[in-house]
């Protein structure tokens, strides 16, 4: 969300003065953002998703000679899409209250505003529920999740990442959040999300997964050595590290399409058959 | 007079005790010989040259089918052109005035199994008898007036054919269309089985008849070049789909361009009209239905001439239809081919080990392949062979060993073994459908289990001109063209469909139909 505010505010900078020259300056925006060590899938695709909104100006303005006037397009273009994906959380929290009962089990992984505005959401309307949150080491994000679930008043545990087998069969529902959902319908998230929704289809639980539209990546992932090395590694890592990339270890990995059972996005609720799809409308 | 020509009744004709079986009457004789006939198919197929006594009903009955039934039934076609007989002048004695041409013996045996065929017809008297009485009628009387226009281009042709041409003088007296319902309803009594094993498959017809519009076909209406299509499919000249599209645009090519339309129609409707017959001849009027990708490139083509403008010269409208066939095997081969290749391989780049695992001969994959090579150093391929279907993995083999890839060759009982091997597993597909169902050949979905059982992805090399509106396919039926055996691979076996516009989950199918816009109600 940052990236993209900053982007907007880059457009708005009277650096360019062709229509070319402010896409080349985006895209070098684009670039340094992601060789930044906080850039994961999600601002890759943001980004990727800006550029091509942005560009979607009709005709007429474009040939307009005035330039200035082109950049204040690109800049209201770029203020629509933040404004999109500033409502999309809620779009999302609203479409998730249905799946929440009273007494429900939830389980969740690591540490997902997306999930974690959905779940304030449906405390505040009413919900008595309790949230499993798996602790997610390395960067024990779990703890902060479980911090601010607990602020609201929700009743939550915080689990052993190694535990998730054994409480699985107490627990009514899964829900992830995404850092990017791939072409195939299958989502790169917080590594160990992969074995979460592995357990819960053994024992017939529902996945959920929660993501905005600009996570939407536009790949096709066959396995997890399949996977692209920018959404696995930081790119500190990948730079330092780039041919004893073995020893490292993931940040991510790649669910497939068949653990999961519906994707929760503002466009809507679609099954991770039907995301491909929308990716392609999204992208065109 | 038996009609069965069940399996279980040649046996006692060729048991031992066969010469108390001497029959005594010549009608007996012409039971038995069609017996033999029907017990031993694989041989029916060179037959038809050099029988050309067997009948219509007799090789269409005993023979596999597709290969005699285009050249059968052209044979009978050109029966009307010479006699105008109507439809219940099975008996009469034309045949006989003629055959100081041909052999008595052979013409003896047309008139039984004319005979024969009049009794069944009147005996049965179902719908397609009846309804087939009518329609030949008038197109046969639309022949001859079709003569006139056809006569041009068709004249080189029939020099060459002069074996068809003995056999029309001697038999002309029954109408061939009759034949062909009395022959294809022979058959139908043979299907006590209908099961999808190689055997069968090339003998089958639905036990229902599928009604159809049925045009007449005579050596008149059509064109030289949609006879040499069947003659090179019969003699297995063309394996696979992607041959059988190729030649198919050349056909159309051809047909387009010798082409002189009727001079009371505009051309659209003329050449649509004149199309019918030439797809009636491959289809055997609809029996067989086309192979699906070649079902998508008729329609298309179809939907082409209606939307020809024709206050337009005959010449320019002939140039559009043929630049759009050639457009179209352009995109469809050309383009589509470096696509698919260009997509794969940006998938093999990721792996670690490239092992491929593949199943017979598909030309895409084979280009897939050829052109991995020339960038990856450690490919190696494992290609599964099925001996009953025609070894067409030797041919694969063979041309990948050229390029010095280091390969692996199996029949399909080592799939157990293989698959433990590879790393990935491609295969062709000659049709996809809309659930996202994978039509490719026999022996593909052992693959694709295999692989999902060892949890190795599977890549499935699609055009998009393959893809089809339909849901289900009736697998036993054998179609027009292609005599291979197919099955379908269920959706969830299949990891990736690589397609010429993206790669895409088989659940996108109908999203890939939208965009090309393949679907029946376009």
């Amino acid at each position: 969300m940052e990236a993209i505010k900053s982007k907007v505010n880059d457009a708005g900078k009277p650096q360019a003065s062709t229509v070319q020259g402010l896409t080349k300056d985006l895209s070098n925006a684009v670039d340094e953002m992601m060789r930044t060590d906080r850039s994961s899938a999600t601002v890759q695709s943001a980004c990727e998703l800006f550029l091509r909104f942005s560009s979607l100006i009709s005709q007429e303005k474009l040939i307009d000679a005035n330039f200035e006037a082109v950049k204040c397009e690109y800049v209201k273009r770029g203020n629509v899409f933040i404004k999109r994906i500033e409502k999309s959380r809620s779009i999302i929290a609203k479409c998730f209250r249905p799946f929440i009962r009273s007494n429900l089990k939830v389980l969740t992984h690591s540490y997902s505003k997306v999930v974690l505005e959905s779940l304030l959401e449906s405390k505040a309307h009413g919900c008595v529920f309790h949230v499993f949150v798996t602790e997610s080491q390395p960067d024990n994000s779990g703890r902060r999740m479980a911090e601010k679930l607990r602020q609201s008043g929700i009743q939550t545990t915080l689990i052993l990442d190694s535990a998730v087998g054994y409480i699985m069969e107490s627990i009514d529902i899964v829900v992830f959040g995404a850092e990017g959902v791939m072409e195939t319908g299958g989502i790169i998230n917080k590594i160990g999300t992969l074995g979460i929704a592995i357990c819960a289809k053994a024992m017939n639980k529902p996945v959920y997964v929660m993501a905005e539209s600009i996570k939407f990546i536009k790949e096709y992932p066959l396995n997890q050595s399949d996977t692209p090395n920018k959404f696995k590694y930081r790119y500190s890592t990948l730079e330092s590290k780039k041919d004893a990339l073995d020893d490292e270890h993931p940040l991510t990995d790649y669910t497939p399409p068949q653990y999961l059972n519906l994707l929760i996005t503002d466009l809507g609720i679609f099954t991770p058959a039907a995301v491909g799809d929308e990716l392609i409308k999204l992208y065109t | 007079m038996g009609k069965k020509k069940g399996h279980n009744k040649p046996q006692p004709a060729n048991s031992p005790i066969a010469p108390q079986a001497v029959p005594e009457t010549p009608e007996k004789l012409n039971a038995i010989a069609e017996q033999l006939k029907s017990f031993s198919p694989k041989k029916g197929q060179a037959t038809p040259p050099s029988t050309p006594e067997g009948s219509n009903s007799a090789p269409a009955a005993a023979l596999p089918l597709a290969t005699s039934t285009p050249k059968a039934q052209e044979k009978a076609d050109k029966r009307p052109a010479k006699a105008k007989g109507k439809p219940e002048d099975l008996n009469d004695g034309d045949g006989k005035s003629r055959a100081d041409i041909e052999n008595e013996r052979k013409a003896k045996k047309l008139e039984k199994q004319m005979k024969k065929e009049a009794a069944t017809a009147k005996k049965k008297a179902d719908a397609a008898a009846g309804n087939a009485e009518k329609p030949p009628k008038a197109p046969a009387k639309e022949a001859p007036a079709n003569k006139g226009q056809k006569d041009a281009p068709k004249t080189p042709q029939q020099p060459s054919k002069p074996a068809l041409k003995k056999h029309f003088a001697s038999s002309d007296s029954s109408d061939s269309f009759n034949m062909t319902a009395n022959g294809s309803k022979n058959v139908s009594f043979k299907e006590k089985n209908i099961q999808p094993s190689n055997q069968y498959d090339l003998t089958e017809r639905p036990a229902i008849r599928v009604s159809s519009y049925f045009v007449h076909a005579t050596p008149h209406n059509v064109h030289p070049a949609f006879r040499r299509l069947a003659a090179k499919c019969e003699f297995k000249k063309l394996n696979g789909v992607n041959e059988l599209l190729l030649a198919f645009h050349k056909t159309l090519i051809e047909f387009v361009e010798d082409y002189n339309p009727r001079p009371d129609l505009p051309f659209s409707e003329s050449i649509s009209l004149d199309l019918q017959p030439q797809l009636c001849c491959l289809s055997d009027n609809g029996v067989h239905p086309f192979p699906q990708a070649v079902g998508n490139l008729i329609r298309l083509f179809k939907k082409q001439i209606h939307e020809l403008d024709n206050t337009k010269e005959i010449c320019d409208l002939k140039t559009y239809l043929k630049e759009w066939i050639e457009n179209s095997a352009y995109y469809n081969f050309d383009l589509a081919e470096k696509a698919i290749v260009e997509f794969t391989i940006s998938k093999l780049k990721s792996m670690a080990h490239r092992r491929i695992l593949t199943y017979s001969r598909c030309p895409i994959v084979e280009k897939i392949i050829l052109t991995a090579a020339e960038q990856f150093n450690d490919l190696h391929v494992y290609i599964v062979d099925d001996p009953n279907n025609g070894s067409r993995g030797k041919t694969m083999l063979e041309s990948l060993s050229e390029a010095s890839i280091p390969c692996t060759y199996g029949h399909i009982n080592s799939i157990g073994y293989l698959v433990h091997q590879a790393s990935v597993v491609l295969l062709g597909c000659s049709a996809i459908l809309n659930t996202g169902r994978v039509v490719a050949l026999r022996g593909s979905s052992l693959l694709a289990l295999s692989a999902q059982a060892v949890n190795i992805p599977v890549l499935v090399a699609a055009k998009t001109c393959t893809f089809v509106d339909k849901v289900r396919l009736d697998e036993h039926l054998s179609t027009a063209l292609l005599r291979e055996p197919i099955e379908t691979i269920p959706e969830d076996l299949v990891t990736a469909l690589v397609t010429d516009l993206r790669i895409v989950p088989p659940s996108s199918a109908p999203a890939v139909l939208k965009a090309k816009q393949l679907g029946y109600d376009n």
